[in-house]
């Protein structure tokens, strides 16, 4: 008689087998290994484009003029073709809200025309996000030199402790819907061309009369998924960790960004059974997932549709990335996110173990 | 204890009838031929047999272990030579087997050994996809000896391969049932069947239609000392084609 802890064991050994076989498989296969090049690549473009700016010569800068001097508006270009651009606001909360990417805000104190007029030391007080609090001394020598070019005499910014963490309510990058774009992307692209490859090929069959269960085959598959859904997670939480200000939310709503991936590739792998198939069905499904997360932000968005939005597991997830990379997350729609990515997670293994189940039929 | 004890197994595909009710017996060491023409419900049975399929109805053990209720004991009794050369074609051999020997939780040392016994052992770091047809079909051999079963499904385990290698295979099948394997044999080549089985089962539209040594089929069927085990199939399968009687 085999007691349960050897008939656990023995089923971890199958599942970890397969999913062993698919990791060393997949980069011996070209279509999954170009796949699996391609995300990494995505998620260094998503790094390069949205943190990089290396094209980006021009300073945003939201100001708040308290004393209304006028000094700062519109756009100037500077002598190294870098321009400041400036968006006026009228007040601090303002500013903090509307601050986005590489953009700082600046306060002009109410008697800073009489200080420039009488030549005397100016300083400028900057904000910058979260994101660039690494980066306090570079930008203050950089936004030092800009400024005294512009106003002709010598300014010094000083940034020091003005680090605003964003608010819950604000989108201030697009970092979490990369995250949620490439580990959805990973998972239904690599797990039903796992399983497709193997019914296909027929060695499904084989798998099916060893030892091993086709829940364990799922199962394996699902792990050999997870291992590269984890790497590139890892290359982007290493690129982008400075815009992270809660790990543990961080690495609970990548967790379940994963699992819900997982339990919808499964689902879509038991359901769709040739590559056409999947080539079929992938972009609306893509798009219908997708779509909502960059609309659901909009301030103008109809209620009723925000409202479906709030339904939808991506949606949901995007938001829990945003809390974790916002000064608070607001309990209540914390709660309601995560319930919603668990039970979409939940509907999608119970697909798939309803369909595992009749197999044999 | 019967190797395979079959009765009234009965398998329904979308109100078709691919399998209808057919019982028999095989006993330990004895090669059974199950023949067939196409569709006849062949590879059916040989999936219920190995815990694949479900039947609809009927009972079927191997090895005393009931294909629906023990499939996980059943497992290990059996080893099964696919019709497709199901491998994976981007590892060498040994990958494959030694995958396979880590889901049977076979040593490693028995991979080696079974290479060598179907001749692929100078081949073994070769990737799959460019082996022959014959060295691949080896290889399925290999693979389903691994850990030892007691039962060998053969599903068709010569179809395109040229005489000297059919020939080698059927001298390896034999050698395995001299060391005590029972096995049950599949093939569209009806000289192979007469020559290596004990009895042959020939199913015809998921019935079986006849069950016997070749010999007895023979003496049974035959007109003539010269009427083969074809002829005996023909007759009895073909009438649907308008040709045989």
């Amino acid at each position: 008689m085999i007691s349960t802890r050897e008939k656990v064991t023995n089923s971890l050994n199958v599942i970890w087998s397969i999913a062993q076989k698919d990791i060393v498989d997949a980069l011996k296969n070209k279509g999954t290994l170009i796949n699996i090049i391609l995300m990494m690549g995505m998620v260094v473009f998503f790094y390069w484009i949205s943190t990089v700016r290396p094209w980006d010569k021009s300073i945003e800068v939201i100001v708040y003029d308290e004393g209304n001097s006028g000094l700062f508006e519109g756009t100037i270009e500077l002598s190294d073709s870098y321009e400041i651009r400036h968006i006026e606001v009228s007040s601090l909360g303002q500013m903090k809200r509307n601050m986005r990417h590489e953009h700082w805000g600046l306060i002009v104190p109410v008697d800073f025309e009489q200080i420039l007029a009488s030549g005397s030391e100016t300083t400028l007080t900057g904000h910058i996000l979260w994101a660039w609090r690494g980066k306090v001394a570079e930008l203050e020598t950089l936004y030092s030199a800009k400024f005294s070019e512009l106003l002709g005499q010598p300014v010094q910014v000083e940034i020091g402790e003005n680090i605003i963490v964003p608010s819950p309510d604000i989108d201030t990058t697009d970092v979490n819907q990369h995250i949620l774009f490439v580990t959805l992307f990973v998972a239904i692209t690599l797990i039903p061309a796992l399983m497709q490859e193997e019914k296909l090929t027929k060695t499904m069959d084989a798998l099916l009369v060893s030892p091993a269960s086709i829940g364990q085959v799922v199962m394996g598959k699902a792990l050999a998924g997870l291992f590269y859904v984890v790497l590139t997670g890892g290359l982007f939480f290493t690129l982008n960790w400075m815009y992270i200000t809660n790990w543990w939310l961080a690495l609970l709503a990548f967790l379940l960004c994963a699992m819900f991936s997982i339990g919808l590739a499964l689902a879509v792998s038991s359901l769709l059974h040739t590559p056409q198939q999947l080539a079929l069905w992938l972009a609306p499904l893509m798009i219908l997932l997708i779509v909502p997360t960059a609309l659901a932000g909009f301030s103008n968005l109809a209620p009723s549709l925000k409202v479906i939005f709030a339904w939808i597991p991506t949606t949901a997830l995007v938001e829990v990335f945003q809390f974790a990379m916002s000064s608070h997350a607001p309990v209540d729609r914390l709660l309601f996110d995560l319930a919603i990515a668990l039970g979409w997670t939940g509907l999608s293994f119970a697909a798939v173990v309803w369909k595992v189940r009749r197999s044999d039929r | 204890m019967k190797a395979i004890k079959v009765q009234d197994l009965t398998r329904d595909y979308n109100g078709l009838r691919a399998v209808d009710g057919i019982s028999f017996d095989v006993e330990p060491g004895e090669i059974f031929g199950f023949l067939g023409p196409n569709g006849a419900g062949k590879t059916t049975t040989i999936k219920m047999l190995t815990g694949q399929l479900r039947p609809t109805s009927g009972m079927a053990q191997v090895m005393g272990c009931d294909v629906v209720d023990e499939r996980q004991a059943l497992k290990p009794q059996i080893g099964v030579v696919f019709e497709n050369h199901n491998l994976y074609e981007r590892l060498p051999a040994r990958d494959n087997l030694r995958f396979y020997a880590r889901l049977y939780r076979v040593k490693k040392s028995r991979v080696e050994e079974v290479l060598a016994h179907v001749g692929l052992a100078e081949r073994a770091r070769d990737k799959v996809g460019t082996y022959s047809n014959g060295m691949k079909q080896r290889l399925l051999i290999a693979r389903a000896l691994l850990h030892k079963p007691k039962v060998l499904f053969l599903d068709e385990p010569t179809k395109g391969l040229d005489p000297n290698v059919a020939r080698d295979i059927r001298s390896i099948v034999t050698e395995l049932v001299d060391q005590g394997l029972t096995v049950f044999l599949t093939t569209h080549y009806m000289e192979e069947a007469d020559q290596l089985s004990d009895r042959v089962a020939i199913l015809d539209q998921g019935q079986i239609v006849a069950l016997d040594t070749p010999e007895q089929l023979k003496a049974k069927y035959g007109e003539d000392e010269s009427t083969t085990l074809e002829d005996i199939f023909v007759q009895l399968t073909g009438r649907y084609l308008g040709r045989g009687s």
